[in-house]
């Protein structure tokens, strides 16, 4: 008979977050959690059914605290140039606040397990991104392009500038810091290429 | 890695884990006909993914011998996973 350590239970998920942050999800194992941890890995299973069933319930968590933060004071029906405006600075401010976890979160997608663990993400944060668009579209706001098209055109060029900021470098090795200046230059480039 | 879900923790359900060689699916089939027929086990599951093959069970009555003699039973080897 063994019990439930709320402050075990709490490291066993830190460690197991950072090191699939670090390493990748196909890299992990129970074994060399329990050795980071300090734990056994008996003391893990008691926890968690698997590797899996671990890591799907730290996606479940950090992907619905990626939404919530996303969606802070955004609504889906905003004008579109407004809209996206308030994203960008909502998934900047993730990222910069989150780090490890926004790392997290890539490793999930890139690994075997991105296909289950997609669904947990709660379908609130896909639903309102698709009504964004649909009724941006409606309006004569966006272009109407395939959905890859749009997310690599309206996020990747924040997703790149924040990981040159993290860096604190950019491509070629000079020091760079991503000031709002630059995020809203940015930004207005994105809308002007998004415009139908 | 499979089998049986975890239903709602009863209150008094207890947790064992255990290093098993259970390693192949067709290991995990046929101890699924010894413990699936238990009505003393709650949930069971084996995570073959491990190099300990852990075998993880939910029991309300049964204690940890009783489960190392049900494996044992379907041919396994099975030993308590210290903590």
């Amino acid at each position: 008979m063994r019990t439930r350590d709320e402050n075990k239970e709490l490291k066993i998920r830190q460690k197991a977050l950072a090191m699939v942050a670090k390493f990748g999800y196909d890299a992990f194992s129970m074994q060399r959690l329990a050795k980071e941890a300090g734990v056994s890995p008996a003391t893990i299973y008691i926890y968690y059914k698997d590797k899996e069933d671990l890591i799907l319930s730290l996606y479940q968590e950090e992907s619905r605290k990626m939404a919530d933060e996303t969606l802070k004071g955004f609504d889906s029906l905003m004008p579109f140039s407004e809209g996206l405006r308030i994203q960008w600075i909502n998934r900047a401010k993730y990222c910069m606040k989150y780090p490890e976890q926004m790392l997290f979160l890539e490793q999930i997608k890139l690994s075997s397990l991105h296909a289950k663990a997609w669904p947990m993400m709660g379908d609130d944060f896909r639903s309102r991104m698709k009504e964004f668009v649909t009724n941006a579209i409606k309006n004569k706001e966006l272009v109407k392009v395939q959905v890859e098209v749009y997310w690599s055109v309206a996020f990747a060029p924040l997703y790149n500038l924040v990981r040159f900021h993290m860096a604190g470098k950019n491509m070629g090795g000079d020091a760079f810091v991503l000031t709002d200046t630059v995020m809203m230059n940015t930004l207005e480039l994105v809308l002007k290429a998004l415009r139908p | 890695m499979m089998n049986a879900t975890i239903s709602a923790t009863v209150a008094d359900t207890a947790i064992f884990v255990f290093k098993t060689n259970i390693r192949l699916l067709r290991d995990v089939r046929r101890v699924a006909q010894v413990l699936d027929a238990d009505a003393r086990i709650v949930a069971w599951n084996v995570d073959r993914q491990d190099t300990d093959h852990v075998l993880r069970v939910l029991t309300g009555t049964l204690d940890e011998a009783g489960i190392i003699s049900l494996i044992q039973l379907a041919g396994y080897t099975c030993v308590a996973l210290p903590d």
